[in-house]
């Protein structure tokens, strides 16, 4: 099932989330779609009413009308979503409730132009089992040039089984990329790797990939790229060629649970939503 | 003319001729003065002593407590490099690093005489020689556990926090910044690195030359070749030349290697000793040990000899204080190894790190090489004190006297000296180097050559003018400035990390710029007007 989460936080985001699903959903094709706004004040309190003196009716139906609109001004039609407004149970509740759904992915509109800090999204990120995307502003709607940043891992085959579903076969392109290291000299000091173990490392990294990719993916052999680290952080060589490359959507299957208890969804996953990273992302778990 | 020069030393003037005027000094007074510089040496190092003892004990303590009270505090959270750095290397590699930090011309130097002679002159009462024996191996084990590793903490995590957090050159200096603010690049800044050279230098001499006393008893033991300080300062004179050849020949990599040799090698004796030795009394005094250690840590640690007889004093100078000082003015070479493989490290991480990953190798290497010569004393097997206690360079050939292979073994632990020498040496001339030349990595050549043959001179005129008493006197005399350093150092690095931490903090609260209230506001707002104007229509 193709069932998808869009969230909605009422800022002008929302209607150029919902245009870019809608686009998406042209070339992905999705089953359900529910458009949910999480109520971040829970408690109706006697504050809040002489904060909001407008409000005559109850908030909830405020909300859904309001998500009703801008679905409609983004070219929507009222059968082919549903909304839900979740405004009582937290976010645990939320997030229970998300993950004992049938949808399979989960999709924020994540600012890097207009202020935003995105920490709701990245702490929602955490919290549920269902992959994620990350759309942005600047996000080409039809994510055309899709690259799986593969570490061999499970979760890469994981990424590579929900990317064979989600993008049906007449769309299908999406190239794999694997960064390599070179594993250090260290003692006493740590200095220049040589150009020849660099180039070893690498030839065993695209036979790797290689392999992979056959025993995978249908993609053709030219769509494999690796690329040396060099001392920088994985998740910078990742978006630095994702950049460069005009990739419209990095896919990066995650580790769930690393040994530092405030990284739950992996350091690079963690550094690519960064607000200011530009590029799209879709967590594959 | 002047870039062919540079094309070999390409050096920070204030900081590299005061240390080369001051070694030469030092090399050329010692050298005229002769003889009579052993009496100046043994003066000076009782002198220092007598009157710096308090101070050293105390330091020590403070530096260990302020590195566990820093790891495991708020702190600890912090990130060496920032908080998105990422460990350069694997968990299991980094504690290999660690073991090999740990591993030196030391321990194979003191491992079995430092217990052997507790052992013989208990330095407390004791009632029976099975409480000497457990005192002997607690003492040995106060020398070389958490306050040499908490120096080491202490210096490396300031040198990477500075270096990594906050990029500035990866040298003692910069670890000022906090309080000295851009001074560090004037004057003051200059003296730091001075004193931090001298004390690393002469801290690396000191271990330069145990190492080559105990090459030459080695060699007597195995060949007879004369134990004379000739022979020293020969073998001094070979060993440096052949490190620098392999490093003028740029077959650093042969050095790498062989460090990495030296480490399995090691392993190999360690292991060689705990089979052929007293296997189950190895593992039971391993644990027994430890245990007394966690148990008298604290009397241990601030035991200053203050009620010992009139004129019976005198263990502490010879034994806690040069350790102390010799770790201090060692802890710019250790510091900025372990600095160097740490990036990425949460504070807390590093300080768990390096005090235990090192502690627990090092004491077991210990129990096996002195433990069992202690157990060959205790059980009668041969009376191998008194060798162990005229020159305790014998020590460990004594001790494999007593077991199978000795000619094999007693090779291979000449060989492990030897190669210790020359990858000390190298690495040793590398973090001079660096300070020497503002905190670069890959400055020219030439220097680290002079540094390498300046370390195997000052090795070697210390043996000249005063063997092992002189080697001690040169560790607590250099060490003494650089401990008045390491408090600053505190100080810096707290002021250093608690901004660092404050910094985290202020990011973590930075909210949205339109508050979800006022989202909300206007959607109410909003939709409220428009069913009033519904009514209305």
């Amino acid at each position: 099932m193709k069932n998808v989460i869009v969230f909605m936080d009422m800022s002008k985001m929302d209607e150029i989330v919902l245009k870019q699903v809608k686009q998406l959903e042209k070339v992905w094709g999705f089953d359900e779609i529910c458009l949910l706004h999480y109520v971040e004040i829970q408690e109706l309190t006697d504050d809040f009413s002489t904060q909001f003196p407008d409000l005559d009716r109850p908030l909830e139906e405020i909300l859904e009308e309001e998500i009703i609109e801008k679905a409609t001004n983004s070219g929507w039609e009222a059968e082919n979503y549903s909304v839900k407004i979740h405004s009582k149970g937290g976010k645990e509740g939320l997030t229970n409730w998300i993950n004992s759904s049938d949808y399979s992915l989960c999709v924020f509109g994540k600012k890097v132009i207009n202020p935003g800090s995105g920490i709701f999204a990245s702490k929602i990120a955490r919290l549920i089992d269902k992959s994620i995307l990350f759309t942005t502003e600047t996000s080409r709607p039809n994510f055309d040039n899709v690259m799986l940043c593969v570490d061999f891992s499970t979760y890469s085959k994981k990424a590579v089984k929900f990317l064979n579903h989600f993008i049906p076969d007449s769309a299908s392109n999406f190239s794999l990329f694997h960064v390599y290291k070179v594993p250090a000299v260290y003692f006493p000091f740590v200095k220049q790797k040589s150009e020849r173990l660099v180039e070893e490392e690498k030839k065993k990294a695209e036979k790797a990939l290689d392999h992979f990719r056959e025993k995978y993916t249908k993609q053709p052999k030219s769509n494999a790229w690796v690329e040396y680290n060099d001392d920088q952080p994985s998740d910078k060589v990742i978006y630095n060629y994702a950049r460069t490359h005009h990739v419209d959507l990095i896919v990066l299957g995650i580790k769930g649970k690393s040994d530092d208890d405030d990284l739950l969804i992996g350091s690079v996953a963690e550094k690519l939503i960064q607000p200011d990273r530009y590029v799209p992302v879709l967590l594959v778990q | 003319m002047k870039n062919k020069l540079s094309k070999y030393f390409d050096v920070h003037k204030p900081v590299f001729w005061p240390a080369t005027i001051l070694i030469v000094v030092f090399i050329t007074v010692t050298l005229i003065v002769g003889e009579p510089m052993e009496k100046i040496f043994a003066d000076i190092q009782e002198g220092l002593s007598n009157y710096v003892g308090w101070f050293f004990v105390l330091v020590t303590n403070l530096f260990l407590i302020f590195c566990i009270v820093i790891g495991f505090s708020k702190l600890g959270k912090i990130r060496l490099g920032g908080k998105d750095a990422k460990p350069e290397f694997s968990r299991g590699s980094w504690f290999a690093m660690l073991f090999s930090a740990g591993m030196g011309i030391g321990i194979i130097f003191w491992g079995v005489a430092e217990p052997m002679n507790h052992f013989l002159n208990p330095p407390q009462d004791v009632e029976n020689p099975r409480e000497a024996a457990s005192q002997a191996m607690q003492f040995s084990f106060l020398h070389w556990g958490l306050h040499a590793w908490g120096i080491y903490a202490l210096v490396g995590l300031s040198l990477a926090f500075f270096a990594f957090s906050r990029k500035l050159p990866l040298t003692i200096r910069s670890v000022f910044y906090p309080i000295l603010g851009d001074k560090i690049y004037g004057w003051i800044g200059d003296v730091i690195d001075v004193i931090a050279v001298l004390a690393t230098l002469f801290g690396l001499a000191t271990s330069l030359g145990l190492g080559v006393k105990q090459v030459n008893s080695g060699l007597t033991y195995l060949f007879d070749i004369p134990d004379t300080v000739t022979t020293q300062v020969l073998l001094i004179a070979g060993i440096t030349l052949v490190a620098t050849i392999s490093v003028f020949s740029g077959i650093d990599k042969g050095v790498k290697n062989l460090s990495e040799l030296n480490i399995r090698i090691g392993a190999v004796f360690l292991i060689f000793i705990i089979a052929v030795g007293p296997t189950l009394f190895i593992f039971d005094s391993y644990i027994q040990n430890l245990g007394n250690y966690i148990q008298n840590f604290f009397s241990m640690s601030f035991w200053t000899e203050s009620y010992a007889k009139e004129g019976e004093g005198g263990w502490q100078n010879g034994w806690t204080v040069f350790y102390w000082a010799w770790w201090i003015s060692w802890s710019p070479f250790v510091g900025m190894f372990i600095a160097r493989v740490s990036k990425g490290r949460t504070v807390k991480e590093f300080i768990t790190g390096v005090l235990l990953v090192p502690t627990l190798l090092t004491f077991l290497w210990m129990t096996a090489f002195g433990g069992t010569g202690i157990w060959v004393q205790l059980n009668g097997i041969a009376d191998i004190g008194p060798a162990i206690i005229s020159d305790a360079s014998t020590s460990l050939f004594v001790l494999l006297e007593q077991f199978p292979f000795t000619g094999i073994a007693s090779a291979v632990g000449v060989i492990l000296v030897i190669n210790f020498f020359v990858t000390s040496s190298d690495s040793g001339s590398l973090v001079i180097d660096s300070i020497t030349a503002g905190g670069k990595l890959d400055a020219p050549v030439g220097q680290r050559i002079f540094w390498a043959v300046s370390e195997g001179a000052v090795a070697a005129v210390l043996l000249i003018g005063g063997g092992l008493t002189a080697l001690q006197t040169a560790a607590i005399t250099t060490g003494l400035p650089f401990a008045f350093i390491l408090i600053l150092m505190m100080f810096s690095l707290y002021k250093g990390l608690m901004k660092e931490h404050a910094r985290n903090l202020a990011e973590a609260k930075e909210t949205d710029f339109v508050s979800y209230q006022e989202k909300l506001k206007d959607v109410i707002g909003k939709r409220s007007s428009k069913t009033e104007k519904n009514i209305k229509e």
